[in-house]
């Protein structure tokens, strides 16, 4: 991140390679613009990097901004289909190229409340620890405990009741 | 998820190897991922951090004593000049805290990822608390005369002294960034009411509890809401946070 603030452009390779596919992740459990939120993610990243502090980790500042781009399309999505309206006969779709990849563990944080998925997905995919997700979700570090422990109790009844009798 | 829980608990085990398992990340295309180094290539340059929380903290506290020194001239001293010696050093204690308690959450703000000691919403209740609290506690109740009239007169000034303070802070947070807007307007009108305040307190010669409460409670009551609907609106509107289109280069 330094390096990125002093304007080395192999820092920007690296930075984007390195956190992307987690950035990628987090903003694809909430819907399919997955790509383009991670474009326009990486755009604010880049035009706020004056605001990270040095000494201070990278990840929850990252994901903070992350967190920031997703709300903001999510609002925008809602705006945009509160003006929608909607036709009696929809056009066919057509097929997608690729047929969508079945991902079981989407699957499951889909029964998860918005606030707990995204705590986990930090938490348990991202890598990050309590404080660090504290960071990101401009929370505390006694809230996160309390949403991720409500998302595992939730993930265990699901289990339970996926596991053969 | 503690490792002697996960020693236990064959369950939590299952739910943390699933997560760990390759296959639940997506992978990114490599094409987007030259198209975004291109892309912030195209308008990289070095720029200069932002300073730490403190040194931010310490600029808006600073700018506040700066307008409360080219306010007392036009506002007076009268208050503190009828206050007891008493009295005078918790109403100095109280607004020197709170304001130094809003400072720092504003500077932590301006820095997405930084850790919030403490809420905004949690911060304003507890001024606006507090404030009551120390009203009743250390102003004598006594009967009010033209309670309506005089009560108008000093809320609305303290209404306009906290107007400088918002526009003056508001002009040093521009270089932040915001991730969450309410939270920050919040602040912006708590740091403002208490400065509008802090001048009443200076100024005012109403020595009794009740007009304490009321009307210069009213000030931090006002300005705190109009930061709150602000914050409301901003986030409706969809707002981008206040970003530059080109951050600050680095002056050397």
């Amino acid at each position: 991140m330094l390096r990125y603030q002093q304007g080395a452009p192999e820092a920007v390779d690296e930075l984007v390679e390195r956190v992307s596919p987690a950035l990628l992740h987090y903003f694809s459990i909430s819907g399919a613009e997955a790509e383009d939120l991670l474009q326009e993610c990486w755009l604010r990243i880049h035009r706020s990097r004056h605001t990270y502090r040095p000494l201070e980790p990278a990840l929850p500042w990252i994901f903070a901004i992350a967190r920031h781009t997703r709300l903001d399309a999510y609002r925008r999505k809602r705006r945009r289909e509160a003006r929608e309206i909607l036709t009696r006969n929809p056009p066919e779709r057509a097929a997608p190229d690729d047929p969508p990849r079945e991902d079981r563990f989407a699957k499951l944080l889909g029964d998860l409340p918005e606030s707990q998925r995204e705590v986990l997905v930090m938490l348990k995919v991202s890598g990050m620890t309590l404080e660090e997700v504290a960071r990101a979700t401009s929370s505390t570090v006694g809230a996160i405990k309390q949403k991720a422990h409500r998302a595992y109790q939730k993930l265990r009844l699901v289990f339970e009741k996926e596991r053969p009798s | 998820m503690s490792a002697g829980h996960l020693i236990e608990c064959a369950q939590c085990r299952a739910i943390s190897a699933w997560t760990a398992q390759p296959g639940t990340r997506p992978d990114v295309p490599a094409s987007l991922l030259r198209t975004i180094q291109d892309r912030l290539k195209e308008s990289l340059a070095p720029v200069s951090a932002a300073p730490g929380a403190a040194v931010l903290a310490g600029r808006f506290f600073a700018a506040i004593c700066a307008l409360a020194a080219a306010a007392i001239p036009i506002l007076g001293v009268s208050g503190v000049e009828q206050m007891t010696p008493v009295r005078a050093a918790a109403v100095v204690v109280f607004f020197v805290a709170a304001l130094a308690l809003a400072c720092m959450s504003l500077a932590w703000q301006m820095s997405p990822g930084s850790l919030q000691r403490y809420s905004a919403g949690g911060l304003a209740a507890a001024v606006a608390g507090g404030f009551a609290l120390l009203a009743s506690a250390l102003f004598p109740w006594l009967a009010p005369e033209e309670f309506l009239t005089r009560g108008v007169e000093c809320a609305l000034t303290g209404v306009l002294a906290a107007l400088p303070a918002a526009v003056l802070i508001g002009v040093l947070l521009r270089r932040g960034v915001f991730v969450d807007r309410w939270s920050a307007s919040l602040s912006l009108g708590a740091l403002a009411g208490l400065a509008g305040t802090a001048l009443l307190e200076l100024r005012c010669t109403h020595q009794d509890a009740a007009h304490q409460m009321v009307w210069h409670g009213a000030v931090l009551a006002v300005c705190i809401g109009a930061g709150l609907l602000a914050g409301v609106l901003r986030s409706r509107a969809g707002a981008t946070p206040r970003i530059s289109k080109r951050p600050p280069a680095n002056p050397a």
